[in-house]
């Protein structure tokens, strides 16, 4: 464990020295107290292992004893691991998702703060007592993890909320028609990028690197999925990908609209909402009725060539 | 009702599931994960299993009803006119049966549904024009492959542990009717169409080659 985290915070310290130029006098002046450091003391492996994480993660003293205490953990784990049970390897890997979540969720405490970038990530580690380096289980770019965890949650919380409307005895959304409930979806789950509307743009950059966009697709087309299934839209030809694709194009521009949205409580992104959406059922209905009249013409066609 | 909040909730556990465990797993390549993976893995080609029986099924029904329609444009007025109908509602009620199984299962209908439109019409039409021998030869042609093709659904569905009585006695029923439309053909004087048996086979190719893309695409 403690080489892994070794390597980790190696390629950290790579990437943050190569992305930054300005830092390159700080970086040496770190070095130099390095150096000196390991000449005076005469350290075990242990404290030296802990010397080279305080160096790399740039921690604060305070948190000294707490990193020994996650050292001593790190160890006992080990050594309990050949003893472990089917069952509890179940526990570990549920243990382990639970805390990436954990981390996630903190970390959106100091979005608005940092932005959508790995040092908000940082300091929901630090914040949770771990090292800033634990974010290294998220993966490489623990902030494209940061706003994909976030996407996805939203959807899941849009998806509850319109079920439980849906479903409650007060029957909310019984007498809304399947325009009325494709409006409100659309502004709910616009409204859940509210808190976060002063940065948003920097995570929909994240989203579409092409780099990323082929984990992030998935989540915009369970979006629309869940949206066309919850207001009960049961079409199941070409019309199921018409719609689709119609609702990721009026999702993605009224997100870009309400980026620039400056008037009060984003009444102008709720107005566009409306007034697409009622462009997008037009549209449906427009094509609906040109089929129709394409088969009444090819119908009449074929009885002509029969006589 | 209440399933579907239960759905909703086991969607919200396999989607967190799903953003993270693969990457645990390329972070520790232990025989820890391997077990716990392997269970969602199961679980995914199950879902997977599904979900291409319903997309392939909804598409041969929507074909197959497709095919009537064109027969009866020629044939409507015939002796065979009436029976060929019946067919067509029952096809339709197929349909009808597995666009609810398209919604209530969440599956992605195939995207060629606008060519089987146009190309199980045009041969209908094609074949009833031959006269009604050839029309009758179509229908046993496609309905061999149908009834085939639901067996290897039934197959497969036992080998992977999939316990959906509903879907599996849906599919059950549907293949009676269609080798009941297979001998309904023959009894009408299939075999006596021109070029029988090489115009047989080549409407079976077809049918194959549908039932392939519309399983994957």
């Amino acid at each position: 464990m403690i080489s892994n985290i070794l390597k980790k915070s190696n390629s950290l310290f790579l990437r943050s020295t190569l992305s930054s130029n300005k830092f390159t006098n700080v970086t040496i002046l770190r070095n130099s107290l390095f150096l000196n450091n390991n000449n005076n003391d005469n350290n075990t492996n242990i404290k030296q292992t802990y010397n080279k994480i305080n160096f790399f993660s740039t921690t604060v003293p305070n948190q000294n004893e707490k990193i020994e205490l996650k050292q001593e953990q790190i160890k006992q784990e080990q050594q309990q691991q050949p003893e472990q049970q089917p069952e509890q390897q179940t526990n570990k890997i549920n243990n382990e998702i639970e805390l990436k979540i954990k981390i996630l969720e903190n970390s959106l405490k100091y979005v608005n703060s940092y932005g959508w970038t790995s040092e908000a990530v940082s300091k929901a580690c630090i914040e949770m007592g771990y090292p800033p380096i634990t974010q290294g289980i998220l993966g490489e770019d623990s902030a494209y993890e940061l706003a994909l965890y976030f996407v996805t949650k939203c959807n899941t919380d849009l998806m509850i909320k319109l079920s439980d409307a849906e479903n409650s005895e007060q029957q909310l959304l019984s007498g809304l028609s399947k325009k009325e409930k494709v409006k409100l979806a659309l502004k709910l789950r616009l409204s859940m990028i509210k808190p976060f509307i002063g940065r948003w743009s920097e995570a929909m950059q994240l989203l579409a690197n092409p780099k990323n966009i082929v984990n992030s697709s998935p989540s915009m087309l369970t979006l629309v999925d869940n949206i066309w299934y919850l207001v009960g839209d049961k079409s199941s030809d070409f019309d199921w990908y018409a719609k689709r694709g119609l609702l990721i194009a009026l999702y993605t521009s009224a997100e870009l609209f309400m980026l620039s949205d400056t008037s009060v409580d984003h009444s102008n992104t709720w107005r566009f909402v409306d007034d697409r959406v009622d462009d997008l059922i037009k549209t449906i209905k427009f094509k609906n009725d040109i089929e129709e009249t394409v088969g009444i013409t090819l119908n009449t066609f074929l009885q002509k060539i029969k006589k | 009702m209440n399933s579907l909040i239960k759905s909703t909730k086991f969607l919200k556990k396999t989607n967190i599931i799903r953003s993270y465990c693969t990457k645990t797993n390329n972070n520790n390549n232990t025989n820890i994960t391997k077990n716990v993976l392997s269970e969602i893995e199961k679980e995914k080609l199950k879902r997977q299993i599904i979900e291409r029986i319903i997309r392939v099924d909804h598409a041969g029904e929507f074909g197959a009803a497709r095919i009537y329609e064109g027969q009866l444009a020629v044939l409507a007025n015939t002796k065979e006119g009436p029976l060929i109908r019946e067919m067509a509602d029952q096809e339709k009620e197929h349909q009808a049966k597995f666009n609810q199984l398209i919604y209530e299962k969440r599956v992605r209908p195939t995207i060629l549904s606008p060519i089987w439109n146009v190309a199980g019409f045009g041969l209908g039409y094609v074949s009833a024009l031959m006269g009604k021998e050839a029309a009758m030869a179509v229908t046993v042609a496609v309905e061999t492959v149908i009834s085939d093709h639901y067996n290897d659904q039934l197959r497969q569905l036992n080998d992977a542990g999939i316990d959906d009585k509903e879907l599996k006695e849906t599919i059950k029923k549907f293949r009676d009717d269609e080798l009941e439309h297979m001998h309904i053909g023959i009894e009408h004087d299939a075999e006596l169409a021109p070029l029988y048996k090489p115009f047989s086979e080549l409407v079976k190719v077809g049918t194959k080659t549908a039932i392939w893309l519309s399983t994957r695409v």
